[in-house]
């Protein structure tokens, strides 16, 4: 501001003027409009470490289930490896053999009872055609021509032959005057006697007598047949009596305890019942107190000799299903034959006497009184069954010897040589099997062996001493430590690829009384043993690493202009490591294999060692890559990385592991990058 | 490598907005007086009225007669950096010319690279800025008190920021080399005075002319942003190229919601809600010793203010170790320690620009003509901290004022210290009638060359009656 002046002053507009020009002078003179920002690029150098690491044996190996740390102080790498067997299940073995038996059941007792054979009235006129009818006294009278009877049974048969019989006969004498019937006599239709029965009693008037039963033993009746017998009387004793047609001797007859040999007629249906039990063990020493069926199947065939059908049904009183026996029924044909099948599984089943199986056979055979058949009392139904294929989910009693062929036991894989492939030349090692008898019975071991094989062709085995097996034990077998190192190195210089064991074990050796199960197994592992000592190491592991590039790196990795990679390798292993890294594509083509700047492999010498093989000290080698932008656009390509880490120590010394070795990797590198490199 | 990149990116954060400030902005001053800025703030003792406010208050007496005077939005910015200057951001920070009149990033070459640190003057390259204008400027003068109130705006900054950010950028982690960025300083503020300024004329031994006043300011503040500690270096070993260092920072920041919460775009209103309130005074007396020389004093901005809605604070004080960048673990939890732990503050206080003026004028009288005076001024400014639009570098400015044309008043003024260690300034005054209209400029250089690194200017008028 300026102080104010009463001297006169310029116009208002002059001055106004004169500020906007000096205003214009002051302010832009000189100035020119600002260009906009555009951020320069450089090339700047990045030193950065990548890796600091000591990968200790233990750490390397610590996921690695085959190896632990020996006990004894050494610290000394063992290789552990457990190779499961197959599990050898009862289930396979708690069977009972086949077994077939038969039986025939005959119609031995084909009852035909017929309590009105023969009922009949003889009026006093047809006795004594002499007598006049009315009152009048009776004198004694005889009928010379005796009387006969026809039978007419064709309503029940036509012929039919006794084993043996009854004839039972009554008489009822309902004329005013005592009878006299003797000389009774059965007829044939020519007249002759057949049977007679020597009775001779007098019959008073209105009484009944029951006459002694007339045997027809060996008979043959035929539906025309007559009944014949002599009559007289003593007379009214003097009193005069009224003689009319109402008036007449009953005679009535009846067929008996009969036993027939045949029967040609109108049978009706017979019922037979059969109980049967039969062995099903046999000599095979098995006894069966209870036992429940996984499968197997009763198979019954019947074999119809009537000529007339049958029904049939089988119960198994020895098997049964929530308690109740085991039923199935079917029809048979005349003379037929028929089959059917009775699935016992899930049955629980009741031996008698640990050894026999019983059934019962009930035959209904058709109504034959339509129409005439002939039954012989040799008929029969013959009756096979079959029991098939019975496994038991479980069973108590004895269980004879069985052989367990192990034959088909599966290897388990060695899986060793896939990640490592070269030559290992053991100088101790062990192997061991740990069986587990999970059954109440005991398994003995007569022949088995440990057999070990690689694709290459290569196999050898170790023998297994014939040993028992306790119920419900474990045991070790232990195989000789010499044995064990020939039959390893014997595949060098690969390894076997497959374990497992095979051969003949004997459940239940000594037919011993227990019970078993299905479910119950004998399991075990082998164990394969040894410290990573060796006497010459010349090995390799070969393994792909994906690289986890997230896009944004992919991207910075473009950016790189050039760089050097310093690893420095402290190595306290036995052995001389070399790294032959790749880096591969998604398609798992090379996109590049990295270098180091002199030429040389990237190899880091074995750490000087003891007589023992131990390393004494560590050795420490520096390994330079250089990698070009190229390069570089070429590793942010890359989707994975496949190492081929390779062992070689001194074949003369040995090397042995320990936990405690290790490879110390120190890793720095040298980036020229470019500054665009934030942007992305 | 990922630790070069995040501190790339972080420099490069920082640097090129201050680049772009440095040599963007049109214009500045201190204090709202075109006058002060036109004679390189060595005028302290020769402004009266309006002009004086912020300055030294007992000044605010007019010595003209004048008895209310209304200020027409005075303004006055000011920005620079003692590196980097304009042509080295025309040269390499604007890119190269390129097909169809394109332009292309610049690559730097190691002579580049050095060319621009080379523009740090020393281990430390400051930045400031500071703008400042009144929305309400009125004074009334009577023979008993002359009374002034006011409301001004005022934004600023002070970045320290250590040679190694660059050095480090450009040339990458040099094994061997430590990286010190204990030097790194920021404080920045939005606040708004509301004043209350009062002062008289005394006589001492009833002759000699004392002017005595103060000014009452309530302090509002809308935005904050400062970092209290930055002990943070690293050094990269030359064997292994292991990373080791310390990470040590307390920052602190308060924002009104209307600007600084996420999401939001930054909306001016007349009145925003202020996030920190505090008081300030200012005291100034003014003695004429002699019919030709006067001098002033004055301490202004004595006070604080304490910033306490939304408050936070983001502290680190770790000693890390890279050396294994492969592993993710490593690189996870090294990241998560340098980016620190945020979190609410109750509420933390910070000073504002206080400072002592010590000022003289002389006036030879009759000069050029009869009834002017030709002035030499002459002020000493010591900061007492240095918050945003202060410094603790004591700054002296000495400057000459001349009418030459009827109502036409030249000045110019050299400024030394503060950010740059010269400044030379010009401006000019006009009168016509009772409108005054200062124009000025602390720093003539953007003017007459591309070798400036500073701007300021400012423009102030008031109506006098």
């Amino acid at each position: 501001m300026i102080s104010h002046s009463h001297q006169s002053k310029p116009p208002v507009a002059w001055a106004l003027a004169f500020s906007a020009m000096v205003l214009a002078a002051t302010l832009f003179s000189g100035c020119t409009e600002p260009l906009a920002p555009v951020l320069p690029e450089w090339d700047v150098d990045a030193n950065v470490p990548i890796v600091n690491h000591t990968y200790t044996m233990e750490d390397m190996l610590r996921d690695d289930g085959m190896l632990r740390i020996s006990e004894n102080g050494e610290q000394l790498l063992v290789v552990t490896q457990r190779y499961p067997l197959k599990s050898i299940a009862m289930g396979d073995h708690l069977r009972m053999e086949d077994v077939t038996f038969r039986s025939a059941e005959t119609f031995d007792a084909v009852r035909f009872e017929l309590p009105d054979y023969l009922d009949q009235h003889l009026d006093v006129f047809t006795l004594f055609p002499t007598l006049p009818r009315g009152s009048q006294v009776v004198g004694a009278v005889r009928s010379d021509l005796g009387i006969s009877i026809a039978i007419d049974t064709r309503e029940y048969f036509e012929e039919m032959t006794f084993a043996a019989g009854d004839l039972a006969l009554q008489f009822s004498n309902n004329v005013p005057v005592p009878l006299r019937i003797e000389a009774i006599r059965l007829l044939d239709t020519q007249g002759s006697t057949m049977a007679q029965l020597s009775w001779n009693e007098l019959v008073q008037p209105g009484a009944r007598a029951v006459l002694p039963v007339m045997k027809l033993d060996g008979l043959t009746l035929r539906s025309d047949m007559r009944l014949a017998f002599d009559i007289s009387s003593p007379g009214s004793n003097g009193k005069a009596v009224d003689l009319s047609s109402a008036m007449s001797l009953g005679v009535t007859g009846a067929l008996r305890e009969t036993d027939i040999l045949s029967v040609r007629g109108f049978v009706p249906s017979q019922q037979l019942q059969y109980d049967r039990a039969m062995n099903v063990t046999g000599s095979t020493g098995m006894k069966i107190r209870e036992a429940v069926v996984r499968s197997g199947a009763l198979r019954f065939t019947v074999k119809n000799h009537f000529t007339v059908g049958a029904q049939v049904q089988f119960s198994l009183l020895s098997a049964s299903h929530g308690g109740a026996p085991i039923s199935a029924s079917m029809r048979v044909g005349p003379k037929g034959t028929a089959t059917m099948s009775l699935d016992l599984a899930d049955a629980k089943l009741r031996l008698d006497g640990e050894t026999d199986l019983r059934y019962r056979a009930e035959v209904v055979t058709d109504d034959a009184t339509e129409k005439a058949v002939l039954i012989q009392k040799s008929d029969s139904v013959a009756i096979t069954g079959q029991l098939r294929d019975v496994l038991f989910a479980s069973m108590s009693g004895t269980l004879p010897p069985t052989t367990l062929d192990i034959r088909d036991m599966e290897y388990s894989d060695f899986n060793l040589d896939k990640s490592i492939a070269g030559s290992i030349q053991l100088s101790e090692a062990r192997i061991w099997a740990a069986l587990r008898n999970g059954s109440v019975l005991p398994v003995g071991i007569s022949r088995a062996s440990v057999l070990g094989k690689n694709v290459s062709g290569s196999s050898a085995s170790l023998r297994v001493l014939p040993m028992d097996l306790a119920a419900q034990s474990e045991i070790r077998i232990d195989f000789e430590e010499t044995q064990v190192v020939n039959f390893l190195n014997s595949f060098m210089p690969e390894y076997p690829d497959s374990l497992g064991m095979e051969g003949t074990f004997v459940l239940n050796p000594d037919g011993a009384d227990g019970s078993a199960a299905a479910g119950d197994s004998v399991t075990g592992d082998l164990f394969v043993e040894f410290p990573l000592r060796f006497t010459q190491v010349n090995g390799s592991i070969t393994d792909t690493v994906a690289l986890l590039i997230d896009e944004t790196t992919r991207s910075k990795m473009n950016s790189v202009n050039e760089g050097t990679m310093t690893f420095d390798i402290e190595n306290h292993l036995p052995a001389t490591v070399r790294v032959e890294p790749e880096f591969l594509d998604a398609s798992g083509r090379v996109l590049f294999v990295p270098a180091s700047i002199d030429g040389n492999p990237l190899q880091v010498r074995s750490a000087p060692v003891d007589a023992g093989g131990y390393v004494r000290a560590s050795i420490t080698e520096k390994l330079s890559l250089r990698f070009t932008a190229e390069e570089f656009a070429r590793l942010a390509r890359a989707t994975s990385v496949r190492f081929r880490l390779s062992f070689t120590a001194d074949e003369g010394g040995g090397a042995a592991f320990r936990s405690t070795d290790y490879v110390r990797i120190r890793g720095y590198a040298r980036l020229n990058v470019s500054s665009t490199i934030t942007e992305k | 490598m990922t630790d070069t990149r995040s501190h790339s990116r972080n420099f490069i954060a920082v640097l090129l907005p201050l680049l772009l400030m440095a040599t963007v902005l049109p214009a500045q001053t201190i204090g709202t007086s075109a006058r002060l800025t036109g004679m390189g703030n060595s005028s302290a003792a020769l402004v009266r009225g309006l002009d004086a406010l912020n300055v030294n208050p007992s000044q605010i007496v007019p010595n003209d007669g004048v008895t209310i005077s209304v200020g027409v939005l005075p303004f006055g910015a000011q920005a620079g950096a003692d590196f980097m200057d304009y042509a080295t951001y025309n040269r390499y920070f604007t890119g190269t010319s390129a097909e169809k009149g394109a332009r292309v990033p610049t690559y730097l070459d190691t002579q580049d690279k050095r060319a621009i640190l080379g523009t740090f003057q020393g281990e430390v390259g400051h930045f400031s800025h500071d703008i400042r204008y009144a929305l309400v400027n009125v004074m009334l003068s009577t023979k008993f008190l002359t009374v002034a109130v006011g409301i001004t705006e005022r934004t600023g900054s002070n970045v320290a920021l250590p040679r190694s950010f660059a050095d480090f950028m450009f040339f990458g982690n040099e094994p061997g080399k430590t990286f010190d960025f204990s030097e790194t300083a920021v404080s920045s503020s939005w606040t708004r005075d509301y004043s209350l300024t009062v002062a008289q004329e005394f006589r001492l031994n009833r002759r000699i002319p004392l002017l005595v006043g103060a000014s009452l300011k309530l302090v509002h503040g809308y935005a904050y942003f400062g970092i209290d500690r930055f002990n943070s270096s690293f050094v990269t070993d030359p064997e292994t190229y292991e990373v080791r260092g310390t990470a040590d920072m307390i920052a602190r920041y308060a924002g009104t919601g209307d600007w600084i919460g996420k999401n939001n775009t930054f909306h001016y209103t007349l009145f925003p809600t202020p996030v920190g309130s505090g008081l300030g005074i200012d005291l100034g007396a003014n003695v004429q010793l002699t019919r030709m020389f006067s001098a002033g004093f004055s301490l202004v901005d004595l006070g604080s203010i304490t910033w306490d809605r939304g408050a936070r604070e983001i502290s680190a004080n770790e000693d890390f170790i890279i050396d294994n960048l492969s592993s993710t673990e490593q690189t996870e939890e090294i990241r998560s320690r340098l980016d620190g732990k945020e979190y609410d503050i109750p509420s933390f206080s910070t000073p504002l620009p206080s400072a002592m003026i010590l000022s003289g004028v002389l006036s030879l009288p009759d000069m050029p003509r009869r009834g002017k005076s030709w002035h030499f001024t002459f002020a000493y400014r010591q900061g007492f901290n240095d918050v945003s639009g202060n410094s603790s570098r004591p700054r002296i400015g000495i400057g000459t004022e001349i009418e030459l044309l009827y109502n036409v008043a030249f000045r110019l003024g050299a400024n030394f210290g503060g950010v740059q260690p010269l400044v030379l300034g010009a401006g000019v005054g006009f009168i016509a009638d009772n409108f005054k209209l200062d124009i000025g400029t602390m720093d003539i250089t953007p003017h007459l060359t591309n070798s400036f690194s500073a701007v300021a200017v400012g423009v102030s008028s008031h109506w006098d009656i």
